[in-house]
């Protein structure tokens, strides 16, 4: 029983930590319908800002949260005006976007790699200590507080998107850009929006990921990895299905290792990509294509 | 418009032939190639195998450091036979496939006829075939995977096969009583060598092996490795990381997931970024560590010059001198035979109890280097010499 109950929470926390990836991610590729992989240097910019706010600088750690998702926010909306949005203007492919991604992603990453070395940096706000016992499994107090933060972020994100009138543009221009337009929303806007909110949850997971694990210069290639993979699962264009995903693959990932020898970690996660590619390339929540759809 | 394209195709693909054929008939010998750029004439020409990006770099980039100044002070007291000693580095990431692509590069486009490196055994196991098949040396400083022992005739370490600490990990566990033992170990060609060592040398002396988890070098999350060991109840943990950053991380979740057992590591628990950090976990952890005495006086004298002039980073001290000292090697064997790969070959087989800055070193017939590993505990955040 309690082995069962650890293995979800593991699944859990994981989980939430790939949904915070994968729902910024998600954002972003149903309005501007590309795969923005330089999501992931977004997320290790984050965490390297608030390494510096708070551990070199020694600002107050509630500011430096405040201030670090402020400017990651505004690295999303300069990469989209700065990058992409000229690449458009070019009337660039998405492929050629896709490329420019992976290249902001590795030049992001090698600038961190510069400025603050390959060495391992911790952001020491949270005291290692024993983790609580509960129904038999362990848990940390902040592992509690990153389930209930992004489960919080994840249901406001989910009525910023059906309530305000931003969300609904997204939902709009997400759906068919060309009418959006006609009716009078500005789909370059939009864009901005949706990379500025993207990126702000980018800069929460950054955060997060900072004080439970690690800082890496290659912290956010591996995110980004398994947002991806989420994101697939659940339904590229559709928010919610990117989360339920992201859970999805937590889960997958840590109950399968139980059984198989723990190597397979990643292994399990691409197989399930593959099937979800193979025989529901829509995903689990994703929108058919056009001329599939029901009329 | 179909047919420009088939056209324009069909151009290219006759350009890429033409230009694939000057290159292997070696048409245009030399600089079309890059094959046989001439080296000016007083100069020798060697290449460096490291890992310069990624996680690894924490390693590379110190050694790197060490290197560079190594190679500063040679030539500035006059070179090797009156020929500057000019160094091309090349990035092997830690991996296999890099490696190659770096001693490929290496060997046919710079024409070096010696390499240091690599640094991870990954990447002179990658690397070996390339330099064997060309006979050019490959000499490494810090790679301690015992496959590397019979990876061919012109690879050389100065730096000890890390069967020996396998060995004598194992065989302190079963003298400690530690019968049932976990294992949690790094997916890399160094990391599951040592296992492999271990594991035979444990359960030939009655130990029993009672669970075996690996992790990806990327991976930051290891809750359900360590609740499943927990799960088999063992007597201790052994955990074989391939760089220092892992095991920060592994520690901090063995005590979230109060994970309480005796560790057995390896000396990458004692870098001091860890050590400072994590000294309360580590507390009574056994390690074996290539023996080196910094108190030796040759040692002290110049580990003392390389600490005024070079940032170490977090790099364990003892990979720093056998850096140093494989550079010095080098330059006594261009010294001896010049760029005569064979006759740098049976000079580095006959290195015996040479004094370096990482202590007296004989190499083997298997081009093995005769150091030896020691056991330490960590008591008060102190590694000391266990007897």
């Amino acid at each position: 029983m309690s082995i069962a109950t650890q293995l979800l929470i593991n699944g859990l926390i994981a989980g939430a930590i790939y949904a915070l990836v994968s729902s910024g991610f998600s954002l972003i590729y149903s309005t501007c319908k590309f795969i923005h992989f330089a999501h992931g240097a977004v997320i290790a910019f984050s965490a390297y800002t608030l390494f510096l706010l708070f551990s070199v600088f020694g600002l107050n750690f509630w500011l430096g949260v405040i201030l670090t998702i402020a400017l990651t926010s505004f690295l999303g909306y300069l990469m989209n005006i700065t990058v992409y949005k000229k690449l458009r203007k070019k009337k660039a492919s998405n492929i050629i976007l896709l490329i420019a991604s992976f290249g902001l992603l590795i030049l992001i990453e090698s600038l961190i790699l510069i400025f603050f070395g390959a060495d391992v940096k911790t952001i020491g706000y949270i005291k290692v200590s024993k983790g609580l016992e509960f129904m038999g499994a362990i848990i940390t107090p902040l592992q509690i507080f990153i389930i209930i933060t992004s489960f919080i972020l994840l249901v406001s994100l989910f009525f910023f998107m059906k309530k305000t009138k931003i969300g609904k543009a997204m939902r709009a221009v997400s759906d068919n850009k060309d009418v959006a337009e006609i009716v009078g929303i500005s789909s370059e806007k939009i864009y901005n929006w949706s990379f500025s909110i993207g990126s702000a949850i980018a800069g929460i997971a950054g955060i997060l990921v900072a004080l439970e694990q690690n800082l890496e210069p290659t912290m956010g290639t591996g995110l980004i990895i398994k947002g991806f993979t989420a994101s697939i699962i659940g339904g590229i264009t559709s928010v919610p299905g990117a989360i339920l995903g992201a859970f999805l693959l937590g889960l997958a990932e840590n109950f399968g290792i139980w059984y198989l020898p723990s190597g397979y970690k990643d292994a399990i996660a691409f197989i399930l990509l593959f099937l979800f590619l193979l025989f529901r390339p829509n995903g689990i929540l994703g929108i058919k294509r056009r001329g599939e759809k029901e009329r | 418009m179909a047919n420009k394209t088939i056209n324009i195709l069909i151009v290219l693909v006759i350009l890429v032939i033409v230009v694939n054929i000057i290159l292997f008939t070696g048409f245009f010998k030399g600089n079309l190639t890059g094959k046989d750029v001439e080296v000016p004439n007083d100069t020798i020409r060697i290449g460096v195998i490291l890992p310069l990006t990624g996680d690894a770099a924490a390693y590379g980039i110190p050694l790197q450091r060490t290197t560079r100044f190594a190679v500063n002070e040679i030539n500035k007291a006059g070179g090797i036979n009156n020929k500057k000693l000019d160094v091309i580095y090349e990035d092997g990431k830690c991996n296999p496939r890099d490696a190659t692509n770096a001693a490929q590069k290496l060997i046919n486009i710079n024409n070096v006829r010696i390499i240091q490196g690599g640094m991870c055994s990954g990447e002179t196991l990658g690397a070996a075939p390339v330099a064997e098949s060309n006979k050019v040396i490959l000499f490494s400083p810090g790679s301690g995977s015992p496959e590397i022992t019979y990876a061919g005739d012109y690879i050389f370490r100065n730096f000890p096969s890390d069967a020996s600490s396998g060995n004598k990990i194992a065989l302190t566990a079963i003298k400690n009583n530690h019968k049932k033992i976990a294992i949690l170990s790094e997916q890399t060609d160094y990391a599951q060598a040592v296992v492999d060592v271990f594991k035979r040398t444990f359960e030939k002396n009655n130990g029993k092996i009672v669970s075996e988890e690996r992790f990806a070098s990327d991976s930051n999350d290891f809750k359900t490795q360590i609740a499943k060991i927990r799960s088999k109840n063992p007597d201790a943990i052994y955990l074989v990381p391939q760089i220092h950053k892992k095991i920060g991380i592994i520690l901090k979740q063995f005590e979230e997931s109060r994970f309480d057992k005796q560790i057995y590591s390896n000396e990458m628990a004692i870098v001091e970024e860890i050590l400072d950090e994590y000294s309360r976990e580590l507390e009574g952890t056994i390690i074996a560590v290539p023996r080196f005495n910094e108190d030796d006086p040759l040692t002290k004298e110049i580990m003392t010059e390389l600490r005024n002039n070079i940032d170490f980073g977090s790099m364990p001290p003892v990979y720093i001198a056998t850096t140093y000292d494989n550079i010095q090697i080098i330059k006594e064997a261009l010294e001896e035979c010049g760029e005569n790969t064979d006759c740098i070959k049976n000079y580095l087989y006959s290195i015996e109890n040479r004094q370096g800055v990482a202590g007296t070193l004989t190499i083997d017939e298997n081009g093995d280097a005769h150091l030896e590993y020691v056991l330490k505990v960590i008591r008060n955040g102190k590694p000391e010499e266990l007897n």
